[in-house]
Protein backbone atom coordinates (compact mmCIF):
# COMPACT_ATOMS: atom_id res chain seq x y z
CA UNK A 1 0.00 0.00 0.00
CA UNK A 2 3.16 1.74 -0.28
CA UNK A 3 2.64 2.61 -4.17
CA UNK A 4 2.78 5.68 -5.87
CA UNK A 5 -0.41 7.23 -5.73
CA UNK A 6 -2.01 3.64 -4.38
CA UNK A 7 -4.59 3.70 -1.96
CA UNK A 8 -6.84 6.13 -3.95
CA UNK A 9 -9.33 3.69 -4.09
CA UNK A 10 -8.88 1.97 -1.11
CA UNK A 11 -8.35 5.23 1.36
CA UNK A 12 -11.81 4.72 2.33
CA UNK A 13 -11.75 1.67 4.60
CA UNK A 14 -8.50 3.17 6.42
CA UNK A 15 -9.24 6.82 6.97
CA UNK A 16 -12.63 7.99 5.57
CA UNK A 17 -13.15 11.08 3.21
CA UNK A 18 -16.55 11.28 3.05
CA UNK A 19 -17.87 12.29 -0.26
CA UNK A 20 -20.79 14.56 1.30
CA UNK A 21 -17.89 16.67 2.43
CA UNK A 22 -16.30 17.36 -0.50
CA UNK A 23 -19.73 18.72 -2.30
CA UNK A 24 -20.74 22.05 -3.53
CA UNK A 25 -23.74 22.42 -0.76
CA UNK A 26 -23.05 23.67 2.74
CA UNK A 27 -24.61 21.36 4.93
CA UNK A 28 -25.67 21.68 8.88
CA UNK A 29 -23.16 22.34 11.15
CA UNK A 30 -24.34 19.16 13.06
CA UNK A 31 -24.10 16.50 10.19
CA UNK A 32 -20.86 18.35 8.76
CA UNK A 33 -19.34 17.55 12.17
CA UNK A 34 -20.32 13.80 12.21
CA UNK A 35 -18.44 14.08 8.71
CA UNK A 36 -15.49 15.89 9.40
CA UNK A 37 -14.41 13.75 12.42
CA UNK A 38 -13.75 11.18 9.23
CA UNK A 39 -12.63 13.07 6.85
CA UNK A 40 -8.85 12.19 6.54
CA UNK A 41 -6.59 11.25 3.19
CA UNK A 42 -4.04 8.95 3.20
CA UNK A 43 -0.87 10.72 4.83
CA UNK A 44 1.22 8.19 2.41
CA UNK A 45 0.71 10.01 -0.46
CA UNK A 46 3.20 13.28 0.28
CA UNK A 47 5.08 12.98 -2.93
CA UNK A 48 3.81 10.18 -5.01
CA UNK A 49 5.12 9.51 -8.64
CA UNK A 50 2.32 10.14 -10.77
CA UNK A 51 4.04 8.17 -13.70
CA UNK A 52 3.29 4.90 -11.98
CA UNK A 53 -0.07 5.50 -11.30
CA UNK A 54 -0.81 2.61 -13.33
CA UNK A 55 1.09 0.78 -9.97
CA UNK A 56 -2.39 1.83 -8.26
CA UNK A 57 -3.02 -0.32 -5.02
CA UNK A 58 -6.25 -1.81 -4.81
CA UNK A 59 -5.49 -4.18 -1.64
CA UNK A 60 -7.67 -2.55 0.88
CA UNK A 61 -10.56 -1.25 -1.13
CA UNK A 62 -13.52 -3.05 -2.46
CA UNK A 63 -11.84 -2.50 -5.99
CA UNK A 64 -13.20 -4.12 -9.09
CA UNK A 65 -11.34 -3.88 -12.78
CA UNK A 66 -13.75 -2.77 -15.34
CA UNK A 67 -14.89 -6.27 -17.15
CA UNK A 68 -15.10 -4.59 -20.66
CA UNK A 69 -14.04 -1.49 -22.28
CA UNK A 70 -17.50 -0.33 -21.92
CA UNK A 71 -17.66 -0.91 -18.11
CA UNK A 72 -14.49 1.63 -18.29
CA UNK A 73 -16.36 4.13 -20.05
CA UNK A 74 -19.04 4.26 -18.16
CA UNK A 75 -16.98 4.59 -14.97
CA UNK A 76 -15.21 7.33 -16.50
CA UNK A 77 -18.73 8.89 -17.43
CA UNK A 78 -20.21 8.33 -13.95
CA UNK A 79 -17.04 8.76 -11.60
CA UNK A 80 -14.93 11.82 -13.84
CA UNK A 81 -16.48 13.45 -16.19
CA UNK A 82 -19.17 15.30 -13.43
CA UNK A 83 -15.69 16.75 -11.85
CA UNK A 84 -14.19 18.01 -14.92
CA UNK A 85 -15.03 21.82 -13.98
CA UNK A 86 -13.44 20.81 -10.75
CA UNK A 87 -10.43 19.59 -12.66
CA UNK A 88 -10.34 22.79 -14.46
CA UNK A 89 -10.43 24.94 -11.40
CA UNK A 90 -7.25 23.05 -9.75
CA UNK A 91 -5.52 22.57 -12.70
CA UNK A 92 -5.66 26.56 -13.31
CA UNK A 93 -4.76 27.54 -9.65
CA UNK A 94 -1.79 25.19 -9.98
CA UNK A 95 -0.64 26.81 -13.00
CA UNK A 96 1.17 30.03 -14.16
CA UNK A 97 -0.47 29.91 -17.09
CA UNK A 98 -3.70 28.86 -19.26
CA UNK A 99 -1.46 26.53 -21.09
CA UNK A 100 0.17 24.98 -18.41
CA UNK A 101 -2.95 24.35 -16.77
CA UNK A 102 -4.85 22.74 -20.18
CA UNK A 103 -1.96 20.22 -20.27
CA UNK A 104 -1.86 19.52 -16.75
CA UNK A 105 -5.37 19.18 -16.92
CA UNK A 106 -5.28 16.89 -20.01
CA UNK A 107 -2.62 14.74 -18.52
CA UNK A 108 -4.48 14.42 -15.07
CA UNK A 109 -7.49 13.38 -17.49
CA UNK A 110 -5.67 10.41 -19.10
CA UNK A 111 -3.81 9.36 -15.74
CA UNK A 112 -7.52 8.90 -13.86
CA UNK A 113 -8.59 7.28 -17.29
CA UNK A 114 -5.44 4.76 -17.29
CA UNK A 115 -6.25 4.10 -13.70
CA UNK A 116 -9.85 3.37 -13.73
CA UNK A 117 -9.14 -0.33 -13.17
CA UNK A 118 -7.42 0.65 -9.53
CA UNK A 119 -10.50 3.10 -8.36
CA UNK A 120 -13.12 2.33 -6.38
CA UNK A 121 -15.23 5.53 -6.98
CA UNK A 122 -15.41 6.92 -4.01
CA UNK A 123 -14.29 10.22 -3.40
CA UNK A 124 -13.41 10.96 -7.05
CA UNK A 125 -12.88 14.61 -6.58
CA UNK A 126 -10.75 14.04 -4.01
CA UNK A 127 -8.87 11.39 -6.41
CA UNK A 128 -8.77 13.81 -9.70
CA UNK A 129 -6.97 16.56 -7.13
CA UNK A 130 -4.40 13.80 -5.99
CA UNK A 131 -3.36 12.81 -9.47
CA UNK A 132 -3.54 16.77 -10.20
CA UNK A 133 -1.22 17.87 -7.45
CA UNK A 134 1.05 15.15 -7.98
CA UNK A 135 1.23 15.87 -11.99
CA UNK A 136 2.20 19.49 -10.98
CA UNK A 137 4.56 18.66 -8.66
CA UNK A 138 6.22 16.32 -11.51
CA UNK A 139 6.02 18.47 -14.13
CA UNK A 140 7.38 21.51 -11.57
CA UNK A 141 10.67 19.21 -11.19
CA UNK A 142 11.14 18.72 -14.38
CA UNK A 143 10.48 22.17 -15.40
CA UNK A 144 13.26 23.03 -12.41
CA UNK A 145 15.75 20.82 -14.28
CA UNK A 146 15.32 21.79 -17.44
CA UNK A 147 15.69 25.38 -16.62
CA UNK A 148 18.54 24.30 -14.27
CA UNK A 149 20.38 23.26 -17.75
CA UNK A 150 19.69 26.30 -19.69
CA UNK A 151 20.96 28.63 -17.18
CA UNK A 152 23.08 30.48 -20.28
CA UNK A 153 19.17 31.17 -22.33
CA UNK A 154 17.92 32.11 -19.93
CA UNK A 155 18.46 36.12 -20.52
CA UNK A 156 18.39 35.64 -24.15
CA UNK A 157 14.69 34.08 -23.87
CA UNK A 158 11.69 36.86 -24.27
CA UNK A 159 9.06 37.31 -21.85
CA UNK A 160 11.46 35.53 -18.60
CA UNK A 161 11.61 38.97 -17.24
CA UNK A 162 8.50 41.15 -15.73
CA UNK A 163 5.62 41.17 -17.96
CA UNK A 164 4.96 44.54 -19.02
CA UNK A 165 1.20 45.44 -19.56
CA UNK A 166 0.54 46.78 -22.88
CA UNK A 167 0.16 50.30 -23.73
CA UNK A 168 -3.37 49.58 -24.53
CA UNK A 169 -4.43 48.01 -21.31
CA UNK A 170 -3.36 51.56 -19.38
CA UNK A 171 -5.60 53.35 -21.41
CA UNK A 172 -8.50 51.34 -20.92
CA UNK A 173 -10.04 51.69 -17.63
CA UNK A 174 -9.86 48.84 -15.47
CA UNK A 175 -12.94 46.51 -15.13
CA UNK A 176 -13.20 45.48 -12.43
CA UNK A 177 -13.57 41.35 -13.25
CA UNK A 178 -10.92 42.12 -15.55
CA UNK A 179 -8.45 43.20 -12.76
CA UNK A 180 -9.88 40.82 -10.37
CA UNK A 181 -9.28 38.01 -13.26
CA UNK A 182 -5.51 39.11 -13.29
CA UNK A 183 -5.37 39.02 -9.66
CA UNK A 184 -6.64 36.05 -8.99
CA UNK A 185 -3.91 34.44 -11.83
CA UNK A 186 -1.24 36.36 -9.83
CA UNK A 187 -2.23 34.96 -6.72
CA UNK A 188 0.31 32.85 -5.30
CA UNK A 189 -0.42 28.98 -5.91
CA UNK A 190 -1.11 28.17 -2.24
CA UNK A 191 -3.42 30.96 -1.93
CA UNK A 192 -4.72 30.73 -5.58
CA UNK A 193 -5.89 27.09 -4.09
CA UNK A 194 -7.43 27.69 -1.37
CA UNK A 195 -9.59 30.52 -3.03
CA UNK A 196 -10.96 28.05 -5.44
CA UNK A 197 -11.21 25.22 -2.78
CA UNK A 198 -13.19 27.76 -0.56
CA UNK A 199 -14.79 30.35 -2.35
CA UNK A 200 -14.98 28.14 -5.46
CA UNK A 201 -15.49 24.76 -4.60
CA UNK A 202 -17.71 25.46 -1.97
CA UNK A 203 -15.38 23.25 0.28
CA UNK A 204 -15.26 24.09 4.04
CA UNK A 205 -11.91 25.28 6.15
CA UNK A 206 -11.76 21.49 7.41
CA UNK A 207 -12.08 19.74 4.13
CA UNK A 208 -9.87 22.09 2.17
CA UNK A 209 -7.23 21.40 5.04
CA UNK A 210 -7.34 18.16 5.05
CA UNK A 211 -7.29 17.82 1.10
CA UNK A 212 -4.48 19.83 0.86
CA UNK A 213 -2.51 18.05 4.61
CA UNK A 214 -2.67 21.69 6.28
CA UNK A 215 -3.86 22.91 9.64
CA UNK A 216 -7.72 24.84 8.96
CA UNK A 217 -5.86 27.75 10.75
CA UNK A 218 -3.48 28.21 7.80
CA UNK A 219 -6.25 27.53 5.12
CA UNK A 220 -7.95 30.98 7.26
CA UNK A 221 -4.75 32.64 7.24
CA UNK A 222 -4.33 31.98 3.37
CA UNK A 223 -8.21 32.74 2.99
CA UNK A 224 -7.58 35.78 4.33
CA UNK A 225 -4.48 37.32 2.93
CA UNK A 226 -5.56 35.44 -0.45
CA UNK A 227 -8.58 37.82 -0.23
CA UNK A 228 -6.62 40.71 1.01
CA UNK A 229 -4.49 40.81 -1.92
CA UNK A 230 -6.87 41.14 -4.04
CA UNK A 231 -8.54 43.75 -2.42
CA UNK A 232 -5.67 45.72 -3.33
CA UNK A 233 -5.52 44.63 -5.89
CA UNK A 234 -9.11 45.95 -6.82
CA UNK A 235 -8.21 49.05 -5.70
CA UNK A 236 -9.85 52.11 -7.87
CA UNK A 237 -12.34 49.45 -9.68
CA UNK A 238 -16.19 49.98 -8.68
CA UNK A 239 -16.21 47.67 -5.58
CA UNK A 240 -13.43 48.83 -4.21
CA UNK A 241 -13.35 50.00 -0.56
CA UNK A 242 -10.78 51.00 2.26
CA UNK A 243 -10.11 47.50 4.36
CA UNK A 244 -11.57 48.23 8.00
CA UNK A 245 -9.57 50.54 9.74
CA UNK A 246 -9.22 51.94 13.06
CA UNK A 247 -10.48 54.89 12.36
CA UNK A 248 -13.43 53.75 11.00
CA UNK A 249 -14.81 52.74 14.59
CA UNK A 250 -18.21 54.69 15.67
CA UNK A 251 -17.45 57.43 18.20
CA UNK A 252 -20.40 55.86 20.21
CA UNK A 253 -21.37 51.90 20.23
CA UNK A 254 -24.87 51.48 18.81
CA UNK A 255 -24.84 48.02 20.14
CA UNK B 1 4.27 49.42 28.81
CA UNK B 2 0.95 52.05 28.43
CA UNK B 3 -1.84 51.47 30.24
CA UNK B 4 -4.83 52.82 29.25
CA UNK B 5 -7.13 54.34 32.06
CA UNK B 6 -10.87 54.71 30.81
CA UNK B 7 -13.78 55.49 33.40
CA UNK B 8 -17.05 54.07 32.65
CA UNK B 9 -19.69 55.58 31.45
CA UNK B 10 -17.55 58.31 29.66
CA UNK B 11 -17.51 58.96 25.67
CA UNK B 12 -13.42 57.68 25.65
CA UNK B 13 -14.97 54.18 27.78
CA UNK B 14 -17.78 54.63 24.82
CA UNK B 15 -15.14 54.42 22.17
CA UNK B 16 -12.85 52.32 23.50
CA UNK B 17 -15.32 49.53 23.63
CA UNK B 18 -16.79 49.94 20.27
CA UNK B 19 -12.71 49.71 18.94
CA UNK B 20 -12.16 46.51 20.96
CA UNK B 21 -15.63 45.27 19.76
CA UNK B 22 -14.57 45.79 15.77
CA UNK B 23 -11.18 44.96 16.46
CA UNK B 24 -12.82 41.45 17.86
CA UNK B 25 -15.28 41.13 15.19
CA UNK B 26 -12.82 41.90 12.21
CA UNK B 27 -10.69 38.76 12.86
CA UNK B 28 -13.91 36.72 12.62
CA UNK B 29 -16.29 38.81 9.51
CA UNK B 30 -14.56 36.34 6.96
CA UNK B 31 -15.11 33.30 8.88
CA UNK B 32 -18.93 34.44 9.49
CA UNK B 33 -19.23 35.09 5.87
CA UNK B 34 -17.75 31.37 4.50
CA UNK B 35 -20.35 29.66 7.50
CA UNK B 36 -17.48 28.84 9.42
CA UNK B 37 -18.85 30.46 12.50
CA UNK B 38 -21.09 27.90 14.07
CA UNK B 39 -24.27 29.10 15.82
CA UNK B 40 -23.41 30.19 19.45
CA UNK B 41 -23.52 32.65 21.85
CA UNK B 42 -20.14 34.47 20.13
CA UNK B 43 -21.44 33.83 16.66
CA UNK B 44 -24.58 35.69 17.70
CA UNK B 45 -22.98 38.50 19.06
CA UNK B 46 -19.91 39.07 15.88
CA UNK B 47 -23.54 38.82 13.52
CA UNK B 48 -24.97 41.36 15.59
CA UNK B 49 -21.98 43.80 16.11
CA UNK B 50 -21.45 43.73 11.99
CA UNK B 51 -25.42 44.61 11.70
CA UNK B 52 -25.60 47.20 14.08
CA UNK B 53 -22.06 48.40 13.16
CA UNK B 54 -21.30 50.20 9.72
CA UNK B 55 -17.59 50.12 9.64
CA UNK B 56 -18.31 46.83 9.95
CA UNK B 57 -21.17 46.29 8.12
CA UNK B 58 -19.61 47.06 5.12
CA UNK B 59 -16.31 45.23 5.69
CA UNK B 60 -18.88 42.65 5.52
CA UNK B 61 -20.54 43.47 2.22
CA UNK B 62 -17.33 44.22 0.53
CA UNK B 63 -16.25 40.53 1.32
CA UNK B 64 -19.49 39.41 0.14
CA UNK B 65 -19.43 41.24 -3.04
CA UNK B 66 -16.11 39.97 -3.65
CA UNK B 67 -16.52 36.20 -2.76
CA UNK B 68 -19.31 36.55 -5.42
CA UNK B 69 -16.83 38.13 -7.91
CA UNK B 70 -14.13 35.67 -7.14
CA UNK B 71 -16.88 32.92 -8.48
CA UNK B 72 -18.38 34.73 -11.19
CA UNK B 73 -14.45 35.54 -12.22
CA UNK B 74 -13.88 31.72 -11.89
CA UNK B 75 -16.63 30.32 -13.86
CA UNK B 76 -16.26 32.71 -17.30
CA UNK B 77 -12.35 31.48 -17.10
CA UNK B 78 -12.70 28.24 -16.81
CA UNK B 79 -15.36 27.03 -18.37
CA UNK B 80 -13.67 27.21 -21.65
CA UNK B 81 -10.95 24.65 -20.56
CA UNK B 82 -13.90 22.37 -18.93
CA UNK B 83 -15.58 22.35 -22.36
CA UNK B 84 -12.20 21.44 -23.98
CA UNK B 85 -11.27 18.56 -21.18
CA UNK B 86 -14.86 17.47 -21.84
CA UNK B 87 -14.48 16.93 -25.27
CA UNK B 88 -10.97 15.11 -24.39
CA UNK B 89 -13.05 13.22 -22.68
CA UNK B 90 -15.12 12.31 -25.04
CA UNK B 91 -12.36 11.05 -27.17
CA UNK B 92 -10.83 8.79 -24.65
CA UNK B 93 -14.30 7.35 -24.13
CA UNK B 94 -14.42 6.73 -27.81
CA UNK B 95 -11.12 5.55 -28.44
Amino acid sequence: MNGAIGGYGAFGTRRCLCSAGLGNERRPAQVLDGVLACLMIDDNLQNPDVDDVDDLDAAEGAVVPPATAEERRQRFEDWIVPEIDFLARVARSMSKSAAEAEDLAQDTLLKAFKALGQFDGRYPRAWLFRIARNTAINRDQRSRERLLGEDDDLDRRPGTGSESADPGDILVEPIYDEVLERALDELPPAFRLVIDLVDIGGMRYQEAADLLEIPVGTIMSRLHRARNRLRVAIAGTALDRPLLAVDDVPTEPRS
Amino acid sequence: MRILVVIPGTPAWRRHRAMERCRASAVHIQTLLDQELFPSEFEADVRQHVHDCPPCAAEATVIAELKIAIVRVSQRGDAELAERLRRVAIELCED
